[in-house]
């Protein structure tokens, strides 16, 4: 009975097993096959300009961009269709005619030019005269309008027919004008200006609605009758074609980018938001922020394509970004998902049949399962430990130990542009003259700091430990340790003021006493920022290695003192002879803490010179920290990273060894 | 008697000396916070004209206008330490029970995942910490400092807890077990009373580290609403730096006012602390 139920738990596991394997491979590679876009996509297109302008033709599949020099280039598929380098300034805006057949360009070469879809020719060029900000055509493409500005604050609404004729013209006096567009039924203009104003406006220009936000209106763009403006304060105001107001919110800029304008993708709702900084944000339909991302250089314009939001920064290129990847809505089916999980539960329930299909398995794990059951208070207790140590530490290492290995970086940072590229980073270490400096200086600080450590601290905790009277004793060692109430960091700048060349203590001492010639700018010679880095903190008493020292001295029998004492030794002799070699562990513990905090704490050269003057106060953390904060280098700050870990942890357990050498 | 009166007289000798030197550094330890202290009661023109000559009026109003400038961050700085420490105490003395009464299978792997942390400088991952922070939508939030505080200060408080209750006789649990008392109230009612010393020992600990850390709310926090005293300082410096270097002073002053009542409160405790995770880690 016994025999036979184990062996069919053996078949059913078996079985099982199969299944669970075969559903698994199957699943991932169909989800491969399914697999969603990423989120952002580079668009390998380069116009070999500064990208300032952006249009899609959906039949044609023609994207058209156009430069800061001018230059108007169409990609097809990724291949250049055709290009035109005849205009003169920068394609402010690039705007589709309705025909399918032409491009107009307001250009801020105060033109606006017509190009023929097809071939790129230039059809139409008319001198307005004025700065173009920006254009519109009609939807019968009868008409261009174009907002103009001259000098501080004249601006101008022109209206064009097809063929290049003036018709109407109409001045605005102290406003700024910055964006026009035509209503989906071409009866009406909406004009945006510098003072926060959208204007519902005739052709002619009589004013018939307005709306006010308050704050520069640096994009306006009408969605079939839904009027989006997006304000220099980082407000978006959504509008119905008789300016009620839909939705107003401004997007979670606790970052101060400074906005430079923005796009809505019809169909979801989603409101994007972009920055001179290069971050875009966006926003749900429901104003919650769901995306922030950075790309460095200034977002110029932005292009809802299906369900992808194309946008060009000015120098880093065009990206596109998959809007449903950002709303989380996922793409591909649910059916993968439900055949992996069901596929895993096979597999374990295979696994779970096999222990019960053999004896000694069987018993092992009953035993181990029982012993876990009973300790689970135990497992318990550690859960929340090692969920926090998982997100902020196992995990922020397994990244750094894989990634340090490759092009990692600010402009690099999604799994699909990190690239593997060996020791390379390494490498760049042996050429790179910040990391040299940093080693050198190193070097220096090292010798320096364990000097410090073991001479005054010491000095001064035999000093205490040989006082007579134990309220003197107490009092001292508490006034010593007392200036470490003032955080190191507050210490630092404290001493960073000492240094100031004209109110800093130093240089002012140095004047009473009549020793101008000694003044200096201490941190901003190269000749001597290292030296007052190291002098800070003087006269060196710091406040742990004096009490570990202390501590140490006490602990001395007082017999072995009074021994040597009886003997007729000086207090000389026996600090050398009998204290100094009692106290040995401790002063090799001291050196240890020193060389750890002097590999890795940078924060008193950050805040004192930031490494400068030039380069010369660099350490090599410093720099780890400058390639992540600064150069966005995160896979060399990763090598950094690694190779002050090696460094510390061989000459550590090199320290141990010997010790251990020596004890026996 | 004649040789009475040398050895006396040598030891009075020795003991002036000593007390002679002593106030010699005591006195040059002290020239910053003699310094700060003076110069927050001056005005700019004072400082720059007149360096070492005393204030003609006490310029209380340095302090003021720092208080108010640095009162924000400072309350908001205490807010994340207590926080981050009520959590660095608790989640420690759960981990250190958990390892010093119960032997539960992965017990040794897991102990060795702790111990390893103390052996790995934070300059390793800090470009991946700070990556991770951003995906997890945690940058420019107080969480993006919470969190990783905690994780690094329950590491050394663990293993101090566990050494610390390890001391706690068995007996006292195996008496309380037959009472029929589980592993929660064993953990409140008997141990955290016996290991108190460590838990204040760690707790002064902490909050020394948290109060100093600079280096990483910097990266991590962009609002200065949300940022801690510390780096706010720097910020603080360069905007009074021409104007009010008294009112710089001062807020020196303010920002180590904290450490200081804990100091003077916990002096032994806090020298405790000091030594404590050097010596034991």
């Amino acid at each position: 009975m016994h025999m036979k139920k184990r062996r069919l738990f053996r078949i059913i596991a078996a079985v099982c097993l199969v299944l669970g394997i075969l559903g698994l491979l199957f699943a991932v590679r169909a989800e491969k096959n399914a697999a969603p876009d990423e989120t952002v996509r580079r668009l390998e297109l380069d116009t070999g300009g500064k990208n300032r302008s952006l249009a899609y033709d959906e039949e044609k599949d023609l994207l058209i961009v156009g430069t800061h020099e001018g230059i108007v280039t169409a990609f097809r598929d990724g291949e250049t269709v055709w290009q035109n380098a005849e205009a003169a300034g920068a394609h402010a805006a690039l705007v589709l005619g309705a025909s399918g057949e032409t491009l107009y360009s307001g250009n801020e070469g105060m033109h606006i030019y017509g190009y023929r879809l097809a071939d790129g020719e230039i059809f139409l060029d008319i001198n307005v005269q004025r700065l173009v900000a920006d254009i519109a055509v009609s939807p019968d493409e009868s008409r261009i309008a174009v907002v103009t500005n001259t000098g501080q604050s004249k601006s101008n609404l022109l209206v064009y027919d097809a063929a290049g004729e003036l018709l109407f013209n109409t001045a605005y006096k102290s406003t700024t004008l910055r964006q026009v567009a035509y209503s989906p039924d071409g009866a009406s203009l909406l004009t945006g200006n510098k003072k926060g104003e959208l204007r519902r406006v005739t052709e002619e220009g009589e004013e018939l609605a307005l709306y006010k936000t308050g704050y520069d209106i640096l994009s306006l763009r009408d969605y079939d009758g839904q009027i989006l403006c997006v304000c220099s304060d980082g407000s978006y105001h959504l509008l119905t074609e008789d300016f009620t107001c839909l939705r107003t919110v401004r997007i979670n800029n606790d970052i101060n980018a400074s906005i430079t304008g923005g796009a809505m993708d019809p169909a979801t709702g989603t409101v994007f938001v972009g920055s001179e900084q290069g971050y875009l944000f966006a926003n749900s339909a429901e104003d919650l922020p769901v995306y922030r991302e950075t790309f460095s250089s200034r977002i110029t314009d932005y292009l809802p394509v299906g369900d992808e939001l194309w946008f060009t920064t000015i120098t880093n290129g065009l990206y596109s970004l998959s809007v449903p990847a950002i709303l989380h809505t996922e793409k591909g089916s649910s059916v993968w998902t439900v055949m992996r999980a069901a596929s895993y539960a096979l597999c374990g329930a295979g696994l779970v049949f096999l222990i019960l299909g053999i004896e000694w398995l069987r018993k092992r794990v009953g035993r181990l399962l029982f012993r876990v059951w009973r300790n689970r208070m135990a497992y318990v207790f550690l859960l929340p430990t090692f969920v926090l140590l998982y997100f902020f530490a196992y995990r922020g290492i397994f990244v750094a130990l894989t990634r340090a290995f490759t092009n990692w970086s600010k402009t690099n940072y999604h799994q699909a542009d990190i690239s593997f590229v060996g020791l390379d980073n390494f490498k760049t270490m042996l050429t790179d003259s910040y990391f040299r400096v940093g080693i050198k200086n190193l070097a220096i600080l090292m010798v320096v700091n364990i000097l410090k450590a073991v001479t005054v601290p010491l000095l001064i905790a035999w000093l205490i430990y040989n006082i007579k009277s134990d309220k003197s004793k107490f009092a001292h060692r508490f006034l010593f340790v007392f200036p470490i109430v003032i955080p190191g960091v507050i210490n630092v700048m404290i001493w960073q003021k000492i240094y100031d060349p004209s109110t800093g203590l130093l240089n002012n001492l140095l004047g009473i006493m009549g020793m101008q010639s000694w003044q200096r700018v201490w941190l901003g010679d190269p000749k001597t920022a290292l030296a007052s880095i190291m002098f800070a903190g003087f006269p060196f008493v710091a406040a742990l290695p004096m009490l570990i020292y202390y501590g140490a001295l006490g602990n001395i029998g007082e017999e072995i003192i009074e021994s040597a004492l009886i003997d007729g030794a000086g207090r000389h002799k026996i600090f050398w002879k009998i204290q100094l070699p009692l106290i040995w562990p401790q002063v090799s513990l001291v050196v240890t803490l020193v060389f750890i905090s002097t590999m890795q704490d940078y924060y008193t050269i950050y805040i004192m010179t930031a490494g400068g003057p030039g380069i010369s106060t660099y350490v090599p953390a410093l720099e780890l920290y400058m390639n992540i904060a600064q150069f966005g280098k995160y896979g060399y700050a990763s090598a950094l990273g690694i190779t002050l870990t090696l460094c510390t942890l061989a000459v550590l357990g090199l320290s141990r060894l010997l010790r251990k050498k020596e004890a026996e | 008697m004649k040789h009475w009166g040398k050895k006396k007289w040598r030891e009075f000798r020795f003991q002036t000396v000593v007390e002679i030197l002593l106030v010699i550094f005591l006195l040059l330890s002290f020239i910053p916070i003699f310094l700060t202290l003076f110069m927050s009661t001056k005005t700019n023109w004072e400082i720059f004209n007149d360096f070492f000559a005393p204030p003609r009026r006490i310029i209380w109003s340095n302090y003021t206008k720092a208080f108010t400038y640095l009162f924000r961050n400072m309350a908001n700085t205490l807010g994340m330490i207590v926080v981050s420490v009520v959590a660095v105490l608790a989640l420690s003395v759960m981990g250190g029970f958990a390892f010093a009464t119960r032997r539960f299978p992965g017990k040794g792997f897991l102990y060795f995942m702790i111990l390893v942390l103390l052996m790995i400088p934070g300059c390793l991952y800090l470009a991946a910490n700070y990556t991770l922070i951003k995906d997890y939508g945690l940058l420019n939030s107080r969480l993006a400092v919470i969190l990783p505080w905690i994780a690094g200060g329950l590491v050394m408080g663990t293993i101090l807890c566990r050494n610390s209750i390890e001391g706690v006789p068995s007996v006292l649990y195996e008496a309380a077990r037959l009472e029929g008392c589980n592993d929660f109230h064993l953990l409140i009612d008997i141990t955290i009373p016996l290991v108190k010393p460590i838990l204040s020992t760690v707790a002064i600990m902490k909050v020394v580290d948290f109060y100093n850390d600079y280096i990483w709310p910097m990266m991590v926090i962009q609002s200065n609403d949300k940022q801690l005293v510390t780096v706010i300082l720097k910020v603080f410096t360069g905007l009074n730096s021409s104007s009010g270097l008294g009112i710089v002073y001062a807020g020196y002053v303010i920002a180590s006012l904290p450490l200081l009542i804990l100091f003077t409160f916990t002096s032994r405790m806090y020298m405790e602390g000091l030594t404590a995770g050097a010596i034991k880690g």
